[in-house]
């Protein structure tokens, strides 16, 4: 029973691991693709969840549900998981400072954009 | 100082400490409490206004379900959702106005944070006085406020609502 809930983990945390190669190709793909600064945001969001948050938690399945570290893997484990709550609630926050600036000064393409609702969102 | 308003940062200061460390030693377990509660009383004037919420076991019920529900579901839909836009580069960008009834800061702050980290929606800045988030999404679905709204903030504001908002004490 045991060795069965370990596989399963096992299994899980490969999934996400190698969904997470996938995810980062489609981020990457989508940087070069989109045409501005605020639209390329969107692939990075995809690279940071996707393609960072999900395979760290597929690390740390991997190494709870195998012994291929011994005993160590515990530590490794608990390192992954709490590195990706980290990176859950810090990338926001560079994505905001970074997305508030360029919209203050303008560094996107306005002519793209079928709406916006903000007004006075750019000051220069 | 107040050691029961330092409790809630200690004890997530000595989660932290021992998921990190991997392991329930002695050892661990008196250094982990030893720093988490050095840390707790140090920062608990900055993350705690209202001590009776942040010792709330609802509360931390409904964040569990909330991070449950957006980490499964709320993600994987985004995700499948905005992959194809994001390859084929055929997108219909604007940035909307969402208008939210959550007043708290950290209610804002996890609505913002929960935005920007769905791919396809990104919080560009905030009005904390309208109580007006302006969000860039990469594929505008809506034009009226309250369709708007439906879109992005609905889903999240519900668990959202229950997690920090209410409950003030007079």
């Amino acid at each position: 029973m045991i060795e069965d809930i370990t596989a399963i983990a096992a299994w899980a945390g490969l999934a996400l691991f190698v969904g997470g190669a996938v995810w980062d190709l489609i981020a990457a793909i989508g940087m070069n693709r989109l045409p501005d600064f605020l639209s390329r945001l969107h692939a990075a969001t995809i690279g940071v969840i996707g393609g960072a948050f999900y395979p760290l938690i597929g690390i740390s399945l991997i190494l709870l549900g195998t012994d291929i570290m011994g005993e160590y893997r515990y530590i490794a484990a608990g390192s992954a998981a709490l590195t990706a709550f980290l990176v859950l609630l810090l990338a926001p926050a560079g994505s905001h400072a970074l997305a508030r600036a360029a919209r203050k000064k303008g560094l996107y393409r306005k002519d793209i954009l079928v709406i916006d609702q903000q007004e006075g969102g750019e000051t220069e | 100082m107040n050691p029961a308003k330092a409790l809630g940062p200690a004890i997530l200061t000595f989660i932290a400490y021992i998921v990190f460390s991997g392991s329930v030693s002695g050892y661990d377990l008196i250094t982990g409490a030893a720093i988490a509660a050095v840390t707790g009383v140090l920062v608990s004037d900055f993350l705690v206004t209202d001590t009776r919420k942040s010792l709330d076991i609802r509360r931390l019920g409904w964040l569990i379900a909330y991070a449950f529900y957006y980490l499964t579901v709320a993600e994987l839909k985004s995700h499948l959702s905005f992959a194809p836009k994001v390859l084929s580069g055929r997108i219909r960008p604007g940035v909307v106005a969402v208008r939210t009834p959550l007043k708290t800061e950290y209610g804002m702050v996890t609505l913002a944070n929960s935005i920007t980290n769905t791919p396809g929606t990104a919080t560009v800045d905030i009005d904390p006085e309208k109580q007006v988030l302006y969000v860039h999404w990469l594929w505008v679905g809506a034009e009226d406020e309250e369709e708007i709204r439906e879109k992005i903030a609905k889903p999240f504001e519900r668990f959202i609502k229950h997690i920090f908002e209410g409950g003030e004490q007079a």
